[in-house]
C-alpha cells in the first residue's frame, strides 16, 4: 500500500473494488489489524489502533468476514455463532442464525453445510460481534445468483446498524449497495466517489472497467 | 445433557473407590500408579487434546513436581503436604515461564522447541548429580513421608491409604478437566485447535489463551509427579527422560484426545498391556506397538474418540 489516505463515514457503506493483485485485501488486512503496517496510522471513531493487535480491534467493533471461508468445520453452526458471541451456550446464538436465514441449520457442523450457507453462517458470525464496522471480504464469491439477491437485502438490512466496508468483485452487488466506491489499483487509491461518478471515471474505465458497460 | 455426563464422571469416580475392595494388592499397587500417572494424562490432553498443541516435552514439568518434592522432603526437610504445596507452586512457575518461551514457536517448531528444552532439563538433572543423584534416583525414607492431617497420623507407606489418596487426587483431576472443558476456557481452547487465526479475529487474545492451556497442562504434569515421587518414595531420572514426554501422548492417543475420560482410560490399558505382555515375553513393546498400530487403523480418533463418534455424541 502506498499514500492511501482512506475514510469511512459511520452508517456509510462503501465498496472497495480493484483489478487482482491491487491489494484490497491487504488494504482491509491493515484496518482489521492482522498485518501490521511498516508506515502510517489507522484511527476508529477517533482513536489510535494502529498499535493494537487485531483480537483488541475486533473489541472495539471491527469485525472482519474471511474471504476464504473461514468457519469452525467441526463444529455446529450454534456453536460457530456461540464463539462469536463470546457465549459458551447457544440459545443466544439461534436468533443470529435467524437473521440470515439458517435457523434450521443450527445443528449442524458448519463444515457439512452448502457453501452459500456457510458464507451465511461467516456472516452471523461477524453479526454476533455487534460490530460497529463490519469487514465483508468478497461475500458473494461462489455464490448463486438467487443467493446474492438475499445476500444484497442482508446486507442492506446490517447496514441500518453498521458501517460496511464490502470488498467486491461482482459489479452488480457493488453498484446496488454503495453509497461510495474506493478504486484501488497496485497499492494506490485511483478514484473515489459515488457509483455514477466512479462508472463515468475514464481512468477507472481504462484500468478496471474495461469497455465502461458494467 | 449435562446431567449425562455429570452422572457418567461421578459413577467412573465412584468405582475407583469401589475397587480397592476387591483387587488383588498387587492390583492395588498398579491401580494407585496408573492413578497417578492418569492426572498427568487429563494435563497432557488440556494442551493437546483441547487446544491441539503438541507439545513433546512434558517429561520436563512431571520431573519438576517429582525432583521439588524429592528435594523439599529430603534436602530441604519439608513435611509431605508442604513439600506437595511447593511442587504444584514450582510446576505452576517452570511452565508459566517456559510457555512464555516455547508459545513464541507453533506448529512443528513448538514440537522441536518442547522438546529440545525437556531434554536440557533432563541433562541438567544429571549434571547436578550431587543433589538429584542422577538415575541412581533419590529415595525418600519412610519416616520422611509420615505426616499427621487435623490431628490423624498419615502413613504413605499403606498401599489402602495410597490408592485412596491417589483416587482422590485423580477425582479432583477428573472434575477440574470437566469443568475446564465445559467453561468458556474450554470452548475457546477448542476454537484455537480449529482454527487459530479465526479465534483471533473474533476477538480473542489466542496468545494468553495458549499460555492458560500450557501453564494448566503443566502444573497438573507438576501435581502428578509430586505425588508420584511422594508415593511411592523415590525420583530418578529416567522419570524425566523423553520416555516420559512420549507416555502421555500414547495414554491420550489411546484413549481419545479431547475426551475428559480418554487420558485415563488409556493410562490404564496401556499400563495393564504392558503389564499382561511382560508376564509371558521380554518383547512387551512389540505388542504395545501392534496396539498402536491398530489404534490408527480401526480407532483413528483413540477408544472414546470413536465411541463420541459413533455412539455418545453428548461425551465431553
Amino acid at each position: 500500500m502506498d499514500g492511501v489516505d482512506f475514510a469511512i463515514a459511520a452508517g456509510e457503506v462503501r465498496a472497495v473494488i480493484g483489478p487482482n493483485g491491487a491489494g484490497k485485501t491487504t488494504f482491509v488486512s491493515l484496518i482489521s489489524g492482522r498485518i501490521a503496517p511498516t508506515a502510517g496510522s489507522v484511527h476508529f471513531e477517533g482513536g489510535d489502533i494502529t498499535g493494537l493487535p487485531a483480537f483488541k480491534r475486533v473489541r472495539r467493533g471491527i469485525a472482519y468476514t474471511f474471504q476464504i471461508t473461514s468457519i469452525y468445520a467441526n463444529l455446529t453452526a450454534a456453536e460457530n455463532v456461540a464463539l462469536a458471541a463470546h457465549q459458551t451456550g447457544s440459545r443466544r446464538s439461534e436468533i443470529y442464525l435467524e437473521r440470515v436465514g439458517l435457523a434450521g441449520r443450527a445443528a449442524q457442523l458448519a463444515g457439512t453445510l452448502a457453501y452459500g450457507h456457510q458464507r451465511l453462517l461467516e456472516v452471523a458470525m461477524g453479526l454476533a460481534l455487534h460490530p460497529k464496522l463490519l469487514i465483508l471480504d468478497e461475500p458473494t464469491q461462489g455464490l448463486s445468483d438467487a443467493e446474492i439477491a438475499n445476500f444484497i437485502e442482508l446486507v442492506r438490512l446490517l447496514s441500518k446498524e453498521a458501517t460496511v466496508l464490502l470488498i467486491e468483485h461482482n459489479m452488480p452487488v457493488v453498484m446496488a449497495l454503495a453509497h461510495r466506491i474506493t478504486v484501488l489499483d497496485r497499492g494506490r487509491i485511483l478514484a473515489e466517489g459515488t457509483p455514477g461518478e466512479i462508472r463515468a471515471n475514464p481512468q477507472v474505465q481504462a484500468a478496471y472497467l474495461g469497455t465502461g458497460d458494467a | 445433557m449435562m446431567a449425562r455426563s455429570v452422572i457418567l464422571h461421578g459413577a467412573i469416580i465412584v468405582a475407583l473407590f469401589l475397587l480397592q475392595f476387591v483387587a488383588s494388592d498387587y492390583m492395588v499397587l498398579t491401580l494407585t500408579r496408573i492413578m497417578v500417572l492418569a492426572v498427568y494424562a487429563i494435563g497432557y490432553n488440556i494442551l493437546f487434546g483441547y487446544a491441539g498443541l503438541l507439545s513433546l516435552g512434558h517429561a520436563m514439568f512431571f520431573g519438576t513436581g517429582l525432583y521439588a518434592a524429592a528435594l523439599g522432603s529430603t534436602l530441604g526437610g519439608m513435611p509431605v503436604l508442604a513439600a506437595f504445596a511447593l511442587a504444584i507452586i514450582i510446576g505452576g512457575v517452570v511452565s508459566l515461564v517456559m510457555g512464555l518461551i516455547m508459545l513464541r514457536a507453533s506448529g512443528v517448531a513448538f514440537m522441536i522447541v518442547t522438546l529440545m528444552f525437556s531434554q536440557a532439563a533432563y541433562l541438567t538433572i544429571l549434571y547436578f548429580g550431587d543433589y538429584t543423584r542422577g538415575d541412581e534416583g533419590i529415595v525418600i525414607k519412610d519416616t520422611e513421608r509420615l505426616f499427621s492431617v487435623f490431628g490423624r497420623a498419615v502413613d504413605l507407606t499403606d498401599p489402602m491409604l495410597r490408592y485412596n489418596l491417589a483416587a482422590g487426587l485423580l477425582a479432583i483431576a477428573i472434575i477440574v478437566s470437566l469443568v475446564i472443558v465445559r467453561s468458556r476456557l474450554g470452548h475457546v481452547f477448542i476454537a484455537i485447535r480449529e482454527n487459530e487465526d479465526r479465534t483471533a479475529m473474533l476477538g480473542y487474545d489466542t496468545g494468553f489463551y495458549k499460555l492458560a492451556a500450557f501453564v494448566l497442562s503443566g502444573t497438573f504434569a507438576a501435581t502428578s509427579g509430586a505425588a508420584y515421587a511422594l508415593m511411592f518414595a523415590y525420583a530418578g531420572a529416567t522419570l524425566a527422560s523423553i520416555q516420559y514426554s512420549i507416555h502421555p501422548l500414547l495414554w491420550t492417543l489411546l484413549g481419545g484426545a479431547s475426551t475428559v475420560l480418554g487420558p485415563v482410560l488409556g493410562t490404564a490399558l496401556m499400563f495393564l498391556l504392558v503389564d499382561f505382555a511382560s508376564s509371558f515375553t521380554s518383547a512387551n513393546l512389540l505388542m504395545v506397538g501392534a496396539v498402536l498400530i491398530a489404534l490408527v487403523l480401526f480407532f483413528p480418533k483413540g477408544i472414546l474418540g470413536t465411541v463420541r463418534q459413533r455412539l455418545l455424541p453428548w461425551l465431553p
